[in-house]
């Protein structure tokens, strides 16, 4: 099979046109040399030669003149068409470079407004990340603070259960103690005859109870301990105003005492942390948490608060908004 | 046998617990903030300072600066006591104000003043009405001519803040700076001034038709080095800063430039260009001799000397563009630092020598950063964009700079932690211009 190719397109092109200048030149050559002897014939053939030169000589030249004058106009006039659609070319080629460059910027203009729109989306797209992380950061921190708060609430609520069932223990004990004096009381009133036997195991009996209630007494106390020991500490960490450079490594030891109703009396530094500034920030903590959040109502756990001991150590430090 | 000793043990241990049964309780959380401090105006005190600023705002002014006091104003001050007897610490207290001072002036004849403060905690005065002789942290007093209540009051703040956040003072330290007065159509007159660390009492030095440049104070806080430009060419001098006398001590072929003095005194890190490039030598100020340190191609200057006088850092270009670099004085070994930016000069070491202060360039422009030695994390403090010359004050909180953002310029002051930003005082003119300063050690 014969197949034209794309890339001979333009040589067969060529080829064709060629054949068809040739032909054409060939055709017009021939009617040429054809009509010129013919031409020659006629004119040799006839009118006298001599009288003609004589007479004819001006309008000869006059003839030539006006061919000449014709061909020059012609000449002037192809000349001028010639300039006028080099001129018509030049002025086409120059508006379509006009125009290409155009397009050429056009598109220029176009790649550097998609490039700007990119750039701006990418930074967009940052910005709204960096947002994004910055709102899960705080998302975070917000939820590990709930997190905290739910935690010493559910510490409180222990310690609260805590102290309730420690009541509620001590309080059973307390009854059970009463009903087993009552009963040694109506025994020895009714003053029976007894073994010693007898009298010893409810001596024995009432002990066991005694201690019971001991027990639940302490565990009582510590319930209520343990809850304004959280309160304490809150309320002191309020108040600490920590140096600035201070190391966090270090730490202090006070002995704090409190008056009736929670103000404190007097603070001293039990361990010096070798930083008298740390030392004289935390003294000034707890005095400034006076009065202390601690139990008024129950001599027992005011006791344990009178005097107490606090160890305070700046390994967090938090700023103050 | 055995059985008996362990009751007996258990029996002491058990008693000694019952005996010792008290509460203990552990701490280790606490705030970030200012220390609230009232300075209560002194007695007497206007009687004695022609200047309009009197010692009770001499010391607020100090405190307030250092960022780390919220000192109440006076017109909030609904009472101003000046006796331990007459405070009323309640209120004091209630006002929120931790902390207060009292004080008094007395003359004592010969134009002298007695001052005497007492540093109170009103918390603790509250807390103890009985005797409020608890509350005073603490006392002290001078007898200084008049003129210098100014150096009282200065050392006043200094004592207070040593107490409440265990730093050395800089309060009772001085400013070193270039001063260019450009009269119009007269040539400039270039002053090495000296003033106090607030900017107050600033004298000149030195003065000269020719350039000042580098000031850099000796480690005793006597003398200062610079450069001058009197013999047409860069020549260094040293000039005693009570007498004022000067003297010539290098003038090599070529630039003799940014002088640092080691931490004893007895040498200076020069920067001289007798073999070509800019390059750090070692002078020996007692015997003359030179030294040099640093050699090739590169332009090295900026010398620093570290406080343990170990190493020295310097800037030199030796990588492409300027950056600092580390030279250990026993080894001769050179080691990069920065590597933040393409830009970072005029490298100083903090007291501790555990952080340095540059010259950091980024797209920002000139800026002042905090570069630690051990992480190399470094930290951008100004954000003005003409920034030049840091200094560090001798208790590394603060660093004084030249903003060079208007043709007058201005001396800066960033705190370490890029929290507090103020401006240093200086004689002010449209002809005069600002340029260069240098913090000097403790004094005294």
């Amino acid at each position: 099979m014969f197949i034209f190719q794309k890339k001979y397109q333009p040589s067969l092109i060529i080829a064709a046109a060629v054949h068809f200048v040739l032909f054409f030149f060939l055709f017009t050559v021939f009617a040429f040399n054809s009509s010129l002897p013919y031409v020659v014939k006629s004119g040799n053939a006839q009118q006298p030669i001599v009288q003609a030169v004589a007479v004819n000589q001006q309008q000869v030249q006059r003839a030539v003149q006006q061919l000449q004058a014709q061909q020059e106009a012609q000449q002037r006039s192809q000349v001028a068409k010639q300039q006028a659609q080099a001129e018509h070319l030049k002025q086409m080629q120059q508006q379509a470079t006009a125009a290409k460059y155009a397009q050429e910027q056009a598109l220029k203009n176009l790649q550097q407004l998609k490039a700007n729109q990119q750039k701006l989306q990418a930074q967009q797209q940052l910005e709204q990340q960096q947002a994004a992380q910055r709102l899960a950061a705080l998302k975070q921190q917000q939820t590990q603070q709930q997190q905290k708060v739910a935690q010493q609430k559910q510490h409180l609520a222990q310690l609260e259960q805590q102290q309730q069932t420690a009541t509620q223990n001590y309080k059973l004990q307390q009854q059970k103690l009463a009903a087993l004096q009552q009963k040694q009381q109506t025994m020895a009133t009714q003053k029976n005859l007894q073994s010693q036997d007898a009298k010893d195991l409810l001596k024995q009996e009432l002990q066991q109870e005694q201690s019971q209630l001991n027990q639940a007494k302490t565990a009582y106390i510590q319930g209520i301990v343990n809850k304004y020991n959280a309160l304490v500490i809150q309320s002191i960490y309020q108040n600490w105003f920590i140096p600035p450079n201070t190391n966090p490594k270090l730490s202090v030891k006070l002995q704090v005492n409190v008056a009736q109703g929670g103000a404190v009396s007097n603070v001293t530094v039990l361990q010096t942390s070798g930083d008298n500034a740390l030392d004289q920030s935390a003294v000034m903590a707890v005095y400034k948490a006076s009065p202390l959040p601690i139990p008024t109502k129950n001599p027992a756990v005011y006791k344990q608060f009178q005097q107490f001991s606090i160890t305070m150590t700046p390994s967090e430090i938090s700023d103050v908004g | 046998m055995k059985k008996t000793l362990i009751s007996f043990i258990g029996l002491i241990l058990f008693s000694f617990n019952v005996a010792n049964a008290e509460l203990h309780l552990e701490l280790n959380k606490g705030l970030r903030a200012s220390i609230p401090i009232a300075i209560v105006p002194f007695a007497n005190q206007q009687n004695n300072l022609s200047d309009p600023l009197n010692i009770a705002s001499v010391v607020s002014n100090d405190l307030q600066n250092s960022g780390h006091f919220k000192v109440m104003p006076v017109s909030d001050m609904q009472q101003q006591p000046t006796q331990l007897s007459t405070v009323n610490f309640n209120y004091w207290q209630q006002s929120g104000y931790d902390y207060m001072v009292i004080g008094q002036v007395t003359p004592q004849g010969n134009g002298t003043d007695k001052v005497n403060f007492s540093l109170l905690n009103s918390v603790v005065g509250n807390n103890n009405a009985a005797n409020q002789n608890n509350a005073v942290v603490l006392s002290d007093s001078f007898t200084v001519p008049q003129s210098q209540l100014r150096t009282a009051a200065h050392k006043i703040s200094d004592i207070i803040y040593k107490n409440l956040t265990g730093i050395r003072g800089v309060f009772s330290t001085r400013i070193a700076y270039v001063l260019i007065n450009r009269p119009n159509n007269k040539l400039p007159t270039y002053y090495l001034e000296v003033a106090d660390a607030d900017g107050y009492n600033p004298r000149a030095l030195v003065q000269s038709n020719a350039p000042l440049m580098s000031p850099s104070w000796s480690p005793n806080g006597q003398e200062i080095a610079y450069v001058s430009l009197a013999n047409q060419k860069a020549s260094i001098y040293i000039v005693n800063v009570i007498s004022g006398q000067q003297r010539l001590v290098s003038d090599f072929e070529g630039i003799n430039g940014a002088p640092a003095w080691s931490p004893d005194g007895q040498q200076l890190a020069i920067v001289l260009s007798k073999t070509g490039q800019p390059k750090i030598y070692l002078y020996n100020l007692a015997s003359g001799t030179l030294k040099q340190l640093t050699s090739g191609y590169s332009i090295d200057t900026e010398p620093d000397f570290s406080p343990d006088g170990q190493s020295i850092v310097f800037t030199s270009d030796r990588g492409g563009n300027p950056q600092i670099y580390q030279l250990n004085l026993a080894t001769n070994q050179i080691t990069r630092m920065t590597f933040d930016g393409d830009y970072n000069a005029r490298p100083s070491y903090t007291y501790n020598g555990q952080n340095i202060v540059v010259l950091h360039r980024d797209s920002e422009g000139y800026n002042i950063a905090i570069q630690n030695v051990a992480s190399g994390g470094l930290n951008v403090l100004t954000a003005n964009g003409y920034d030049s010359t840091p200094s560090v004050a001798p208790n590394g909180q603060m660093i004084i700079y030249a903003n060079n953002a208007t043709v007058n310029g201005s001396l800066g002051l960033v705190s370490a932690d890029g929290q507090v930003q103020l401006t240093f005082p200086v004689p002010a003119g449209s002809n005069l211009q600002v340029l260069e300063p240098a913090w000097s050690p403790f004094l005294g």
